[in-house]
């Protein structure tokens, strides 16, 4: 076997065992999913509300989407792993989106829902919608930032 | 063979690969499908397979643990006999039962996400190994380029490495198995086209077989469809093989055929049965050797290849002729788990712990609403085109073991019943072109499928949009015209189909077991989850085969760096114009999934004009034509990547240098 193939063998086997179980050392970290406890400063929510749209589907696709703007949220004096929570409540269309982040430090972070695709015939008037943000971790969950809107098809 | 254990390896490779280039394409396409492996659960009964994998890996065929569990109690796929709980698909489980043991003893030496890494980066060498063999490269620098490479690339898997806890190895290695069917589905089109033709139009049918075609979407969903595809495409190439050799080595190869079909019925009996009357019907038509002797060699390892799923049903029901797929389903509010004899049993639920907001089993934020037996988590829900269990007036609380006449009976029954009907009703769905337009064609939003189980999202795909490569079989018609026209001149065929070529020969069987196993799905297409049309996926690898005789698509890779350069090309294409709708257009998953479904139908327009046209006249170079074959591929690997990476979120990649890559993509 040729040295460089041998060699990058070789390597790959000693940072194997070298990080394993039997050495103790761990080299992975908590999965970006992973809540923890902790809590984060809330200090700027932005949403822009005009993009809560109901528009056609497109492309051959024959329902009405829910589409979501996305929301900045600025956090401040992290501690360990909590969550970012962007709920998008729409109890007239029996919606109820919720985007999660865990933060880790300060910073901006974007929280964008997918967009939600409703039946034909089920969206055809005016809804009313609650935006909050909240943080939340097993130790703490507290709503920083809420508040509604109308939203209505553009068919 | 050889005394010498290096010639032995030499020998046993030889047997598996046929030659170095099977071996680089079977690698080559491990890797290929490991990059957008996401470890986690995309469709809802994977959980009822998961389960039934580890207890097979401990011993047993009843589940008693529910190691992976979206809620608490029974889940989708879970069957109940005498009190306790069966799985399904144990065929497919059997092949991934030493992968378990292997990456469990692994763990104990090396941490499970960086196991995932090193058996990549594994591969990854000793696919640099292999391929710096071939003459056209300098042994030396491929060696070390492609060392390094590797190096980096697992590096900067370690550095991104996220916890995997241990109990997710067994759905690891039930993908993983999956990953491995499918790459030997690749090998085995490769040495199917390259026995009729040449390596060169071998190696371009498996490579596009993984990247190209649905078995790259399915390769890490560890669903029997991929699984069943590779042995119907095992079961095509030993029909081949005895049909390219004589005496024993082609009644060898003949078994071999039979032994694969008689494996498909501890996988899905249901579609076995139908690979099973279609090889015999074929192999009798046109087998040389019809002697008592032959029937003898193939009825018992027919029989043979069979009897594990015989065993198991007896096993679990007393009936050998019940399989576990027929018993009553678990109802949503059984309890689980039933107390064994030996008191095990009654386990809490692993995974989906109290987290905030229910989100410990939640994949990647998507949100969804658990609904019994049909939902997802972030993937999508699933039927089954199954005998329903209801219709079964057997099994359920185990009534003692039947006779053999009854056995037999039971059998018959099943038979008439379910295959029976299924033909019958395939065949009057000929009737209505409407239903076939969405099944072949386009898909959009279909009359009549019920997406509401998958939030109402058209990420279904049509045959033709799932494989715009499809669109070289336009030609067909051409083709058949010219053989008539040759049949009525001068050099009479032969009618007798004893006498045809082995590529005919083939070429008659694929058609057989297309056309069947394509219509006993129809009465249940067009259906909802399918995504790719996934009950046609052994058609689907059917139809590769068949897009690889025809003339003009060997001709499109006859000029190697040009196929090659108009491949690439195309999927660099492919990922502009797609990451462009995705962010320019602020396309929602479905709408993004058909946007990507009607620029495969463009491609497979031209690549139709474009086979066509080559066909039919010598204006049409042969570099077009390559343009024209490669567009499809191109957009297809699009489709591909774009759903490891954008369209469907779920479950965490294997290898985390891929999520980072990722992050930077658009999103919907």
């Amino acid at each position: 076997m040729d040295r460089s193939v041998a060699a990058a063998g070789l390597f790959v086997v000693f940072v194997l065992v070298g990080t394993g179980p039997l050495s103790g050392v761990d080299v992975t970290s908590a999965s970006p999913s992973t809540v923890g406890d902790g809590k984060a400063t809330v200090t700027d929510v932005t949403v822009d509300q005009s993009e809560l749209t109901l528009s056609p589907g497109r492309f051959g696709t024959n329902v009405t989407y829910l589409r979501v703007p996305a929301a900045a949220v600025t956090v401040e004096n992290v501690t360990d792993r909590p969550q970012l929570l962007y709920i998008v409540s729409i109890p007239g269309l029996d919606v109820r989106l919720v985007e999660r982040r865990v933060v880790t430090g300060s910073g901006t972070y974007r929280l964008a829902p997918d967009d939600r695709a409703i039946p034909p015939g089920r969206a055809d008037g005016s809804y009313d919608a609650a935006l909050s943000v909240r943080v939340q971790s097993f130790t703490t969950d507290r709503t920083v930032a809420w508040t509604t809107v109308t939203v209505g098809g553009r068919q | 063979m050889s005394d010498d254990p290096r010639g032995w390896l030499v020998a046993v490779g030889r047997w598996c690969f046929g030659d170095r280039r099977g071996l680089v394409l079977w690698l080559g396409l491990v890797c290929w499908f490991g990059l957008t492996w996401r470890v986690g659960f995309f469709i809802q009964d994977t959980y009822a397979v998961a389960n039934t994998l580890v207890a097979m890996a401990n011993g047993q065929l009843h589940v008693t643990e529910l190691r992976y569990s979206l809620t608490l109690g029974s889940q989708p796929g879970l069957h109940q006999y005498g009190g306790r709980f069966y799985g399904r698909n144990y065929g497919q489980l059997a092949l991934a039962v030493p992968l378990v043991w292997a990456l469990e003893a692994g763990a104990t030496v090396v941490a499970p996400r960086l196991l995932l890494s090193g058996l990549w980066a594994g591969v990854g060498l000793v696919l640099v190994t292999q391929v710096a063999e071939f003459d056209r490269f300098d042994r030396g620098r491929t060696r070390a380029v492609g060392s390094v490479l590797v190096v980096v690339l697992f590096v900067a898997s370690v550095l991104t490495a996220t916890d995997l806890p241990t109990d997710r190895l067994g759905l690891a290695a039930l993908q993983l198995s999956t990953i491995l069917a499918a790459a030997t589905a690749g090998l085995v089109l490769y040495r199917l086209v390259a026995r009729f033709h040449d390596r060169r139009a071998g190696l371009a049918a498996g490579a596009a077989l993984g990247v190209a075609t649905p078995v790259g979407f399915w390769a890490t969903l560890p669903k029997r469809h991929t699984v069943v595809a590779t042995l119907v495409l095992g079961v095509v190439y030993a029909f081949a093989v005895s049909r390219t050799r004589e005496g024993d080595a082609a009644l060898r190869a003949r078994a071999g055929a039979y032994a694969l079909a008689g494996y498909i019925t501890w996988i899905h009996a249901f579609e076995a049965l139908f690979v099973g009357i279609v090889l015999a019907a074929v192999d009798m038509l046109t087998a040389r050797d019809r002697s008592l002797r032959a029937l003898a060699v193939v009825g018992l390892v027919l029989l043979l290849a069979s009897t594990p799923m015989l065993a198991t049903n007896h096993a679990i029901s007393g009936n050998p002729a019940q399989p576990p797929r027929v018993l009553p389903n678990v109802g949503p509010d059984a309890e689980f788990a039933p107390p064994s004899e030996d008191g095990s049993g009654g386990e809490e639920p692993a995974g989906g712990g109290a987290t905030p907001e229910g989100g410990g089993a939640t994949p990647a934020g998507n949100v969804t609403t658990p609904e019994p037996n049909n939902t997802t988590t972030g993937g999508t829900a699933t039927p089954e085109a199954t005998p329903a269990a209801t219709e079964t007036d057997t099994g359920g609380d185990g009534p003692s073991p039947p006779s053999l006449l009854n056995t037999v009976h039971n059998g018959v029954d099943t038979v008439s019943a379910f295959a029976g009907a299924a033909v019958v009703r395939g065949f009057a769905v000929l009737t209505q072109p409407e239903r076939l337009w969405h099944v072949f064609v386009r898909s959009g939003t279909i009359p009549g499928v019920s997406y509401g189980i998958n939030d109402s999202e058209t990420i279904d795909l049509t045959v033709l949009e799932a494989m715009p490569l499809l669109g070289a079989l336009a030609a067909l018609p051409v083709l058949a015209e010219r053989r008539r026209r040759a049949a009525i001149g001068p050099t009479l065929p032969t009618l007798d189909p004893r006498d045809w070529r082995p590529a005919r020969q083939t070429d008659l069987l694929v058609v057989a077991l297309a056309t069947v196993l394509t219509v006993v799905y129809l009465p249940r297409l067009p259906l909802f989850s399918t995504l790719t049309v996934r009950y046609l996926h052994p058609v689907i690898a059917l139809g590769a085969y068949a897009v690889w005789r025809v003339p003009a698509v060997r001709a499109a890779v006859s000029d190697t760096r040009w196929a090659v350069g108009s491949y690439l090309a195309s999927l660099a294409l492919a990922l502009v114009v797609l990451l462009m709708g995705i962010s320019g257009l602020e396309l929602a998953v479905g709408e993004a999934v058909q946007y990507n479904a009607l620029w495969n139908l463009a491609a497979a327009t031209v690549c139709a004009v474009g086979v066509v046209g080559w066909t039919v006249s010598d204006r049409v170079s042969d570099r077009f034509l390559a343009v024209a074959v490669a567009l499809p591929a191109g957009f297809t690997t699009g489709y591909l990547l774009l759903s490891g990476l954008v369209y469907f979120r779920y479950g965490s990649y294997a290898f985390d240098v891929v999520r980072v890559g990722a992050e930077s993509l658009p999103a919907l």
